[in-house]
């Protein structure tokens, strides 16, 4: 069994405690190489940092969800890099032309539109939903969670405890539209 | 509803690239032209962004301290940042303890002066055969002789002559020792002149230990006390 083997055993079988040290170590180990590999890609050094975070992050909850399936952690790692950096740039081509696009929609519709202005404040929407969230109970939470690493509705159902994965994903579409209408009325309250 | 979810469904897809590049760029064209789509998927990522961020954050504090560890690169960096700054606080010290070792004594000298310019003894020493004839008169201007005579040596810089006359004024009674004191003390500083920090020791001590309240007994106590600090540690 090699070193990151023992490793991967403690993280899947031991106690927090013991699984977090373990991981640690694995982090420790893989860290600066992945890195780089990932820099020459993202020249924003943030991004790079987000990028690894989100990696290893995507990798400690695999090898804690026990869905691991044995075989080269390091060539592992690589992959999930490659999706994470993929995805990242796809989502920033996104959010370039959401906000692009929406020059023109200033213009054109009502202007001073709560609606409008509420959906340009990104940062503070972000900060509100942040906070709504941590309201929700654990359940919602861990599901959004889920979703997000990129579990499918089957894994989620079966993690957070729903009945199949169909009602995960209703879930899913209910916790969504309840935290858009609640931002939105805080917004407009704001407003008003 | 199910409108509604499936949309959710193909979000999900856009947002972990679980679709082809051509599905991907028909999705973007759509978003170009449908108003009402591209807020949905915009409020759609700005909860994924939150959730994203908050994920990340947690991770951040699990493991905080392998994600403030410094590269290998910087690990080489900042040791040899370090080993600099140390080689140079240890020059630094170094010089310091070197200046304050070479300068002890013009350090010691600066700090206690000589009493003899300002002396009332100043000038010839009065010949013998004209002393006055009382004991008391004649050991006072005996001990303004010796004084003088010292004072005169110490002026040409003759530290050893000059101590040989002040070792012979004597106390004259419980209430005249002034020029005792006096003499005693120059022969202290005399002896530091000469860097000669054994005997001037000895003769703070003794200046210490007599009975009389001076207010040269203080003065000798701080030059005690910077005879006995190691040469480097002078300030």
């Amino acid at each position: 069994m090699t070193d990151d083997q023992q490793l991967i055993k403690i993280i899947e079988d031991g106690a927090e405690q013991e699984r977090d040290r373990a991981f640690s170590k694995l982090f420790r180990k893989y860290k600066d190489e992945i890195f780089v590999y990932i820099k020459k890609s993202v020249s924003d050094k943030r991004d790079a940092d987000e990028i690894l975070i989100d990696t290893f992050n995507k990798t400690y909850h695999k090898l804690i969800s026990k869905t691991w399936e044995v075989g080269n952690l390091r060539a592992y790692l690589y992959r999930v890099a490659k999706t994470t950096l993929l995805n990242h740039l796809t989502r920033k081509s996104f959010k370039r032309n959401l906000k692009t696009s929406h020059v023109g929609e200033i213009t054109n519709e009502k202007q001073n539109s709560p609606e409008i202005d509420a959906f340009y404040n990104e940062e503070h929407n972000k900060y509100v939903v942040k906070k709504l969230i941590e309201k929700l109970p654990l359940k919602q939470q861990k599901t959004l969670e889920l979703n997000n690493l990129g579990y499918s509705h089957k894994e989620i159902a079966e993690k957070v405890g729903w009945a199949n994965a169909q009602t995960s994903r209703n879930q899913l579409s209910i916790i969504r539209r309840a935290l858009i209408d609640k931002l939105k009325k805080i917004n407009i309250d704001k407003l008003l | 509803m199910e409108e509604q979810d499936n949309l959710e469904h193909r979000f999900d897809d856009i947002y972990h690239n679980n679709i082809s590049s051509e599905e991907l760029n028909r999705f973007k064209e759509m978003l170009e032209v449908d108003n009402e789509l591209r807020i949905k998927f915009g409020n759609y990522l700005m909860i994924q962004e939150a959730i994203q961020e908050e994920s990340r954050k947690k991770f951040r504090l699990k493991f905080k301290k392998e994600i403030e560890r410094p590269t290998k690169k910087n690990i080489r960096r900042i040791f040899l940042r370090n080993l600099s700054i140390a080689a140079s606080v240890l020059l630094l010290i170094t010089s310091l303890f070197s200046y304050n070792h070479l300068n002890y004594w013009n350090k010691i000298n600066k700090r206690y002066s000589l009493i003899f310019d300002k002396s009332n003894y100043l000038g010839d020493p009065i010949i013998d055969n004209q002393l006055p004839a009382s004991d008391e008169d004649r050991i006072l201007l005996k001990n303004e002789n010796f004084i003088k005579k010292g004072n005169q040596a110490l002026k040409n810089e003759e530290y050893l002559k000059a101590i040989e006359e002040f070792k012979n004024v004597v106390i004259i009674s419980e209430e005249e020792y002034n020029d005792f004191f006096v003499a005693q003390y120059n022969i202290a500083v005399s002896y530091s002149r000469m860097e000669d920090k054994e005997n001037a020791i000895a003769t703070i001590k003794k200046i210490k230990a007599r009975p009389e309240s001076h207010f040269l007994k203080k003065e000798v106590h701080k030059l005690l006390r910077d005879l006995n600090k190691r040469s480097i540690f002078l300030f």
